[in-house]
């Protein structure tokens, strides 16, 4: 088979993927199912908050991979922005009575302002140290929350945050978040897939690849470094502002240095650099732990067992087994070639 | 000053045990090219064993020991064949999560064991206070600091004098010529790679009868430890020790001087500080990248 030809189902899988994986998404709050006779939704509440808190996380984990997966540079303290973001939203909403949407503003500005700090004097630094550097910067930013009292409400946290209204429709209702959720993490898919395919992009792909060889070609490494950490933490606040006016309280629990390193088991479980990969790693350490929850105690021992068990058995994460599904049903794949994380992963061996 | 050189004594009895947790990630991070997330964890390990060892077996501290030691050479081999040994050759940021995955896995499953309750455990060396030239001192305190010395004086004179300890530190510096000149280097990560499952464990049974034994000592002390391991750069075994000492005194000092609530954030800010201004730690050797 030439490698032009499609069959005819391979070619209406490849116009029509995106479309039916937007359409599922779009309809399936609005899905009803009978019972006892009567109509209902099949997502109740409790589910449509999972998926509310999924679609956070993943754009939470495209954040990071802008960052770690174009630059190479890993953040070990990342839910710090989230932290930031959240807490941005909502002390400027609840204690200083400005409106929503300065308050999302400004959690990305502020997050983004706060990483231009920590990237100033940091972006020298090389991998690990680099690494430890944000997670102590993590850390420092946890101490604060907790401490900063007057600000913050110390441990006790901030309760009674609005919940979200544009142009007089609420958005208080787990379904209408649900959609404005999506937007967001639709224009956040779009942003980034720009962002991956412009200059600024190929050039911190390029730093990954290799930093030297591409300040050799020409490529400011640590301007570039400092655009992607902005960029990262700006989208990072955004999704603590969503987190502030989904779960309308917030405590500095939530944004402890332990959740940076879930943080990024999703993004290494999805595939570092990919985007597929990071929703659906965002989503499946979302709802796994809540999935596991009938074997008690024993999910989080389980989590931590799947996590190291996927990155041992799947090198390419779950956006490894998303495009190469992908590929053989759109044709791209030819026969006999080897499994693409196999042949990747052969290169990275040879480096 | 002598409420000084009191800060000064706890300081540095709290630091020897941030050295010798320190020394496990030194140790790891120059064999396996990894940052060991779970270290923390095996730290506490190491004070869950002692507890079953002495406390539920009843036996005698001496014994009670030895066999706790061994129970964490186990596990950390166990570790070590399931998440490191399969990923040698893999991307750091894997390697990287799968400690963490580990790290995550061992502290749910100590605490679905033992529950999330503090055991308290009893002293080893004693709790009595003694009036020492006015120091109100804690033997627990000074033999927490002599042993964490004479551990790490031990360690590096096995690392630079025996046979194995020459082989492992030429498996650390190059993998490959230690393995043309005839080094079993399998057998010498695995070495390492227990050594500091077991220093660490050793280092949670030290902590033992001050902190309690919980599920989250792990937590706390491994990024002390850590923070520790990167300021006396983490290339050094001795400077890890240094590294314990000073975060230890300067945590104490931070603590009495300024505000209690300030002593988790000292230990981030100060490593924080340290990597802005020398990235390699108080005594670590600068790294020449090639291409």
């Amino acid at each position: 088979m030439k490698k032009n030809e499609m069959t005819l189902a391979q070619k209406i899988y490849r116009k029509s993927r995106l479309w039916v994986i937007l359409l599922l998404v779009v309809i399936f709050p609005l899905i009803q199912i009978p019972k006892n006779g009567k109509m209902i939704f099949l997502a109740d509440n409790y589910l449509l908050h999972m998926a509310n808190i999924s679609m956070m996380f993943a754009i939470l984990t495209i954040s990071l991979n802008i960052l770690s997966g174009f630059t190479g540079l890993m953040s070990v303290g990342h839910i710090a922005f989230f932290g930031i973001g959240a807490y941005s939203a909502a002390i400027l909403t609840t204690k200083a009575g400005m409106p929503i949407l300065v308050g999302f503003i400004a959690a990305g500005v502020i997050s983004a302002l706060f990483s231009l700090i920590l990237g100033l004097p940091t972006m020298r630094l090389r991998g690990m140290y680099f690494s430890v550097a944000t997670m102590a910067f993590g850390e420092i930013i946890y101490q604060l929350i907790k401490n900063l009292e007057p600000l913050t409400g110390g441990t006790k946290g901030i309760t009674k945050i609005p919940s979200i209204e544009i142009f007089g429709i609420s958005f208080k209702d787990y379904r209408n978040f649900y959609y404005l959720m999506l937007l967001g993490l639709v224009l956040v898919i779009v942003l980034t897939q720009n962002l991956k395919n412009s200059r600024p992009g190929r050039a911190m792909l390029a730093i990954r690849a290799n930093d030297i060889a591409a300040e050799a070609m020409g490529v400011n490494v640590v301007s570039y470094k400092l655009v992607a950490f902005m960029a990262s933490a700006f989208f990072a606040g955004i999704a603590g502002a969503f987190y502030a006016h989904e779960m309308r309280y917030i405590s500095p629990e939530t944004f402890a240095s332990v959740e940076s390193a879930s943080l990024l088991a999703m993004m290494v479980v999805g595939g570092i650099g990919s985007i597929p990969g990071a929703i659906l790693g965002g989503a499946a350490l979302t709802i796994l732990p809540e999935v596991l929850r009938f074997i008690g105690e024993f999910r989080l021992v389980l989590y931590g067992a799947a996590v190291v068990a996927i990155i041992i058995f799947a090198p390419k994460g779950l956006g490894g087994l998303i495009t190469w599904i992908d590929e053989t049903l759109s044709g791209q794949r030819a026969k006999g070639s080897k499994h693409p994380s196999e042949a990747e992963a052969g290169e990275e061996a040879q480096e | 000053m002598v409420f000084f050189l009191q800060q000064l004594v706890q300081g540095l009895a709290i630091g020897s045990i941030y050295g010798l947790i320190a020394i496990g990630y030194v140790l790891i991070y120059n064999t396996w090219g990894v940052l060991n997330f779970a270290q923390g964890d095996m730290v506490m390990v190491g004070a869950f064993t002692v507890l079953v060892t002495h406390s539920m077996m009843g036996l005698p501290m001496f014994l009670a020991i030895p066999l706790a030691i061994l129970m964490c050479v186990v596990i950390g081999f166990i570790i070590e064949l399931t998440a490191f040994r399969p990923l040698l050759n893999a991307e750091n940021q894997r390697r990287l999560i799968a400690t963490i995955g580990v790290g995550i896995f061992l502290r749910n499953l100590v605490q679905i064991i033992f529950g999330a309750d503090a055991f308290p455990f009893p002293s080893i060396f004693g709790d009595k206070t003694m009036d020492v030239a006015g120091l109100k001192i804690v033997p627990q305190d000074i033999w927490n600091t002599l042993v964490g010395i004479l551990l790490v004086v031990l360690l590096m004179l096995f690392l630079k004098k025996t046979r194995i300890g020459k082989a492992m530190r030429a498996t650390a510096q190059d993998r490959e010529a230690a393995r043309l000149m005839g080094v079993n280097v399998r057998r010498c990560m695995s070495g390492t790679f227990i050594l500091a499952s077991a220093i660490g464990g050793f280092a949670g049974m030290l902590l033992a009868p001050k902190y309690f034994v919980i599920a989250s000592l792990g937590t706390t002390f491994g990024n002390k430890g850590f923070a520790a391991a990167l300021f006396g750069g983490i290339s050094s075994n001795a400077g890890s020790m240094v590294g314990g000492v000073v975060l230890g005194i300067l945590e104490t000092l931070a603590a009495v001087y300024g505000k209690s609530t300030w002593q988790t954030a000292i230990a981030f800010i100060i490593l924080f500080l340290v990597l802005v201004v020398k990235p390699t730690g108080l005594m670590g050797k600068k790294d020449v990248r090639k291409v």
